[in-house]
Formats: structure tokens, sequence, C-alpha cells
């Protein structure tokens, strides 16, 4: 990835010292990290518990052991897993179904998020049918309001207090995770949790649009160019730019967000996110940062350009662009 | 239980305390493209993001003037909002035998103090937004 | 003698003939008037002491009537009874001495106050009897032989002439001491204005340098006056202060309302704290509101007070202006008094 802005030496200089702090911090966050595997053991106490209480016998298979995560995350891990496996435990196995009863619980992490899957060959339900009750596309259990979680979870006879669920469905929605059911009757029952780790600590663009200030990760930057260097067309509707003999779709992000602004833009950044490329036109470049996405308030959630918010030095907060959604509605 | 009373366009209107997390006073509004109406901007406050949100449009009052001096930043959840208000006017403590719901609509409840009659906001209500 | 009285007249009770009329001329008159008229005279004063010499007198009175004592005392009977009785009628009055002369007496008045007589006479409108000046000349202790020989030497006139001789003296005496009341009165009296003018110039000069003091005070007044208005208007700065400090305040114990709430039981006695921080800071503000209406009063009557001590400052100064003035026409016209003073003096000793 190009950077136009640390084109001079003192650009570079700053760049040195930004990668630099970086790697102190990704060290720091090195000691602070857990392996998953301390409480595996705590695990498996208690699947054979519930194995006494329920009158059952299960077999719990852990993967990814070895993935860290933060000392603060793992506590909360292990109860979500504890009530989970509590669920499956005294809920999905039916008896005399199954030779053996499995709970596969995998965890990776990839340094901005962490994963966990927990899975079971239990009863199940329809998937298919439960999204034609609840009148839905799909089970993307984020965008559900709770009475329709509430809904959701009677639909396919969740036995267990629903309220940890609820409130774990919650706390994702204000850390920016995810969560969500996949399930086959009597084949499986399989339940994906996604928590972004929250010191991701990301590099972003600073653009100025209008008379605001947005943040785009570094990441989805391919290339600055300036507008008068490129030629463009108008086909129909839309505009695109030549550059490089690629012919790429220019969109003026104003427009996106519907944000007033006099002058005419003249900075294009070049993006790519799921290979898809796309030329985004603002007024002008200010200032490359480090930031910490704070993930989306549950008010924005719908608002599908903005991925989150970051606070900068001067206390201001500043939209995060979500690069990927924006390139899906183009 | 006790209340947090405040001023908006001169009417008096009241929020559990339990529900407040702090008042602050006004600070400058990152506003958010394509959003809500009644969703002023964002707010940084103690390292969180927190929404604006534009009370006296919630409380379907159109002629909202929108010279906001306070934030009243309340727990819902998980999550927090920051009600702009005009003023705060203090802690009060009341007895909850003295709610009254105007048409026994749980959201609309007013409690009567000192002869000032006060809309006190429900959580329901306020979960809304 | 020459006194004041009251009203800047003189005290005509105590005015004597020689404060009026200079005695010389007055015995130079007298002298050649009895030469003249062949008839004596002598001027007196209210108290029948004579101020001049006698004129022409005869060797009949001064050698033989006066040269005893009985003769002496008759005589001054004589003549205070017709002083008395000119001075009654307020014009001369003529009559027969004790010993048959005929006699004058002339008031000298200034107004209706008697301040001398003047006397004269000594002359007979008619042969004397022999026998009648044998008996007196007995009666008195003196020669008669040579008593006889001394009324024969009289002269002897008519009544008219004593009458109009008189009348002349009489006349003329109370022109004089006219005139001569009337320059004193004029000498007083432009005494009087120059002491008075004197006096004016001297007040007139206190209170230009009292005006003047007055300027310099009301300068250093309104000097005052702008300090205070600085400082009032400082004091509204601090009191602004105060008032956000005390809103502050009120949040702050709003917030720890709100803490102590969240803590339940164990927040109780922190809730009251927070309730002391709100009143104070109400009482705070209140304070400072109350403050800042008093500073706003004060300025108002420091902007009143300064606009009438710019009007006080004009009036002192144009008041000055015309002291500085009226002094000057003051030393004028006391020249002036002055000049008309040795004027009046002059004339009396020319006179």
């Amino acid at each position: 990835m190009k950077n136009e802005v640390s084109d001079n030496i003192h650009g570079k200089i700053l760049d040195q010292e930004l990668r630099i702090i970086s790697e102190i911090q990704a060290s720091i966050k090195k000691v602070r990290l857990i392996k998953i595997k301390t409480i595996t053991n705590s695990l498996n106490d208690l699947v054979s518990k519930c194995c006494t209480k329920y009158n059952n016998k299960v077999d719990l298979f852990f993967e990814g052991q070895e993935t860290e995560v933060e000392d603060s995350l793992i506590i909360y891990i292990h109860n979500i897993l504890d009530y989970l496996i509590n669920d499956i435990c005294e809920n999905e196995f039916i008896a005399f179904k199954n030779e053996v009863n499995l709970i596969k619980i995998s965890t990776h992490s990839d340094g901005k998020n962490f994963t966990t899957v927990i899975e079971s060959n239990g009863k199940g339900f329809d998937y298919k049918d439960t999204c034609e009750k609840l009148n839905k596309e799909n089970l993307d259990l984020m965008s559900f309001d709770e009475d329709e979680m509430k809904k959701f979870l009677s639909t396919i006879n969740f036995a267990s207090n629903i309220e940890k669920l609820l409130k774990l469905r919650s706390d994702l929605i204000y850390l920016g995770g995810n969560m969500k059911f996949e399930s086959e009757v009597n084949e499986f029952r399989r339940l994906t949790i996604v928590i972004p780790l929250s010191s991701s600590i990301m590099q972003g663009l600073l653009v100025k649009i209008g008379d605001q200030i947005f943040a785009i990760p570094l990441d989805f930057i391919e290339t600055i160019i300036n507008k008068n260097t490129v030629k463009t067309k108008k086909s129909n509707k839309t505009e695109v730019i030549i550059y490089m003999d690629h012919i790429i779709q220019l969109v003026k992000v104003s427009e996106l967000l519907n944000i007033e602004t006099d002058l005419e833009p003249s900075c294009i950044l070049i993006v790519k996110a799921n290979n898809k490329r796309v030329a985004l036109l603002v007024d002008s470049l200010l200032d490359q940062t480090d930031m910490v996405i704070k993930p989306k308030h549950s008010i924005m959630m719908d608002i599908n350009e903005i991925k989150g918010a970051t606070i900068l030095g001067d206390g201001l907060v500043t939209l995060v662009l979500d690069i990927p959604s924006i390139l899906k509605e183009i | 239980m006790q209340i947090l009373t405040f001023l908006l366009n001169d009417e008096l209107f009241a929020i559990d305390i339990t529900l407040v997390d702090t008042i602050e006073n006004k600070m400058p509004i990152t506003p958010v493209p394509n959003c809500k109406k009644y969703v002023i901007g964002l707010i940084s406050n103690r390292g969180s993001v927190i929404p604006v949100i534009n009370t006296s449009l919630i409380l379907n009052d159109n002629n909202a003037n929108n010279i906001f001096e306070k934030f009243i930043i309340i727990n819902l959840g998980n999550e927090k909002l920051a009600l702009a208000v005009n003023e705060i006017d203090d802690v009060l403590e009341i007895e909850e035998k003295t709610i009254e719901n105007i048409n026994n609509d749980e959201d609309f409840s007013i409690v009567n103090v000192n002869s000032n009659v006060i809309t006190l906001l429900t959580y329901k209500q306020l979960k809304k937004i | 003698m020459i006194r004041k009285l009251n009203n800047g007249d003189l005290d005509l009770t105590v005015l004597e003939i020689k404060d009026v009329i200079d005695t010389k001329l007055l015995q130079t008159f007298q002298d050649n008037f009895a030469v003249g008229m062949n008839i004596a005279s002598i001027t007196v004063d209210k108290d029948g002491t004579p101020v001049t010499k006698s004129s022409s007198y005869t060797s009949f009175c001064m050698e033989f009537t006066q040269s005893t004592k009985v003769g002496e005392n008759r005589c001054a009977l004589s003549h205070k009874k017709g002083g008395e009785e000119a001075a009654k009628n307020l014009k001369p009055s003529i009559y027969t001495c004790h010993a048959g002369l005929i006699d004058f007496a002339a008031p000298i008045l200034i107004g209706d106050y008697l301040i001398g007589t003047i006397l004269g006479g000594q002359v007979l409108t008619s042969e004397p009897e022999e026998e009648k000046y044998r008996k007196i000349a007995n009666e008195i202790g003196v020669n008669e032989e040579g008593y006889v020989d001394a009324v024969k030497k009289i002269s002897v006139t008519n009544e008219k002439n004593v009458t109009a001789a008189a009348e002349v003296l009489y006349i003329v005496a109370n022109a004089l001491s006219k005139a001569g009341y009337e320059k004193l009165k004029l000498s007083i009296m432009s005494q009087t204005l120059s002491e008075n003018f004197s006096q004016i110039s001297a007040t007139m000069e206190e209170l230009s340098a009292s005006s003047i003091n007055v300027t310099n005070n009301q300068h250093n007044l309104s000097d005052e006056i702008v300090n205070v208005k600085k400082i009032s208007i400082e004091i509204n700065t601090i009191l602004d202060s105060i008032k956000s400090i005390a809103d502050e305040t009120k949040m702050l114990g709003l917030n720890a309302a709100i803490e102590a709430a969240r803590a339940g039981d164990a927040g109780r006695g922190f809730g009251v704290v927070a309730t002391e921080i709100r009143t104070l800071s109400q009482n705070s503000k209140e304070t400072a509101i109350k403050i800042m209406d008093l500073t706003n009063k004060i300025q108002e009557s420091v902007d009143k007070t300064m606009d009438t001590s710019h009007a006080t400052l004009e009036t002192t100064e144009q008041q000055s202006a015309a002291i500085q003035e009226v002094t000057s026409n003051l030393m004028e016209v006391t020249t002036l008094a002055d000049e008309l003073n040795s004027m009046a003096n002059n004339n009396k000793s020319y006179s």
C-alpha cells in the first residue's frame, strides 16, 4: 500500500515511530494475554457435573486451545461457555439418540476478533422453518430487536433461562461483535460468537468531507491520487476514472453521507475490500492517525456506512467509515 | 425513590436517578450522517462514545429551541445515551405512590411535587430510543 | 465727639461745635462781626462752656458785673435762661439780662439738636437809670460810681438792630454748622465705603480661593468616582466567575447525588453531603446575583454622581471666573472711594 502522506523524511520518521509504538503495544498486549486452555479443565469438570445431573454421557472436544485472549475477556468467555454447555447438556441431548454426545468448542483469534464456536450434535432446530415463522430471511440475530429475539428463542424451544443469552447478545451489540445460530434438525446446532478485541489499534487516514472529518482504516486504502491527474468518464449516472489501465467507479462520499459541501472535492482514495475496488472522492486529506475504533451504538445500527467511532487526540469524536459495507452498497 | 428533575422548554421533567450515570456540561457534538433525526450527534465522555438525543423531539415537542446547556448521561442496559436538556434542576425524593399514569398509559407518567406537575420519563419510553 | 450710631449715622447727642465748625474761623468771624455791629458775642457749647474767646465784651460786664461771685452767678443764670429759651424755640431769643442789658442767644442746631449757642448783646435800648445801677452795684458788691460810669459807656441802640444782629449770627453760625456737619457726614460715609469695599475685596479673595479649592476637590472627586466605577466593574467580573463556579458546583453536587443513589444505603451519607453542596452552590449563586444587583445600583448612582459633579464642576468654574471679575471691579471702586475720602478730608481742612 502506497501512502503519499509520508513521502517526505518527516513523514517517514513519524511512520517509524508509530510502528515502534505499535510493536511495543503489541508486546504489552502479549503479556496480558491468556491461553484458552487455562479454562478447559474447568469446563471439563462442568461437563462431568452435568452428566451426573442430567444422567447423560457427553464428550467435550476442544479446538484451538492455544488461542490467546485478554484476561478480562477470559472470565467472560468462561461464563458464556459454562452457561451454553449447561443448556446443551440439559436440553439438546435426547436419550439414546446419539452414540456419542459431542460438544465441540473451537476458538481462534485474528488479532482483531476472537471467535468461538460451540457445536453440539443434539436435536437442533429447523432453520428454514424458524425463519419463516419469524418472517425473516435469515437468523442474523444482531439485527433483531429484543422482542424478535425472544420470539426466536421460544420458536426454537430454547428451554434455559433466556436472560443470559439476551445479555450476551446485547453485550455483543455494544462491542460490535456477532452471534449466529446454524442448525439442522437432529443433526447439529452451532452457535458462533465473534467478540471484537477492544484493544485493537488501527491505523487510519483522516479525510475532510464538507466541514466534517472522517477516518478510513488504512488497510483498505490502495492509493491516493489527485482527481486532476486522472481521466474521468461519465456513463449513465455513474462516473468512472481510468487509472493504471483500470476502470474504477468514482463515488462522491459527500453524496453517500448526505453532507453539504461547497468545495469541489479533489482527493481520490482508491479502496479495495472483498475483491472490489472503488475510487472514493473526498475534499482533502488531513493526517494519518492511530485509532481505537469504538463499536457502533445500537442507535446507529442501520447506518451501514459507519463502522464505529474513534476519539482523536483533541477529544473530538471522529466517525470511522465502514469500507466493506460502503462497497457493498455501491 | 429519588428523581433528577430538569428543564426542557421551560417545562419540568424528571427521570429515575438510578437510570442516570452522570450529568455534564454541554460539549462539542460530532454529527452523524444519515442518522435518525432525533440524534444530534456523538460525544466522547470518559472514553466512551455516546449518542446525544434531542430530548425535545423525543417528547413530541415540535417547537424545540435548540439551545441545550447540559447532558444527562443515562444507562440503558449496556449502552449509554446522552439526553440534551436546557437546564438541570435538582434531585428530589418522592413517594412511588404519588406517580400517576395518564390514561393508564405506562409510557406517560406524571408526579406532583410542591404543586409542580412533572412529567416522569420511564425506562420504557427511553428504551424505545 | 464724633460717634457713629449702628445705622451708620452720627450720634447727634454727643456731637459738639468743634466737630462741625472750625473754631478759628468762627472766632475770626465773631470778632469782626462784634466790632462791625458794635455788639458783644461769644460762642458756648451746649453745656454753656465757651468755645470761643469773647468778642467786644464791655468793661461793664467784664470788669464789674462778672468780677464778683454774685455777679458771675447772676450772669450765668441769665445766659442759661436765655439759652434755654432759644433752644426751646430753635431760634434766637432776645432778652434783658439781670443787669438790664439787652442780650440775645442764638442756638446752633444740627437738625433739632442743640450743639451750642452764640450769646451776645450787652447793649441798651434806652438811657440807663442811675439809681437802678447803684442798687445792682451794691447787690453784686462793686463800686457804685465805677459801675455807673461804665454803664454810661454802653452803646444805646434800638431793638431792631439787636434782633438783626442776633439773626445774622444765628444764620451764619447755623450755616457753618450745617456745612460742617454735611462734610463730616460725607467724610465718615466715604470712610465707611472704603472700609466696606476693602472688606468685600478681602471676602471676594477668600471666596475665590475657596472656589478654586472646590474646583480642585471636584477634580479629585471625579477621579475617585471613576475609580469606584472601575472597581465595581471588576467586582462584576469576579461575580461572573463566582456564578459559573456556583454552576459547576451544582453540577458536581448533582453528580454526587446520582452516585450516592447508585450506592444505595452506603451512599446515604454521601447523598447528604451532595445536598449540602447543591444548597451551597445555590446560595453562592443567589449571593452573587444580589451582589451584582448592588454593584449595578452602585454603578447607576455613581453615574448620576458623575453627572452631578460634572455639572458642579462647570458651575464652580463659572463662579471662579465671575468672582475674579467682581474682585477686579471692586478694586476699581475701592480706588474711587479712597479718592473720594481723601477729597472729603481735603475739603474739611480746606474750609
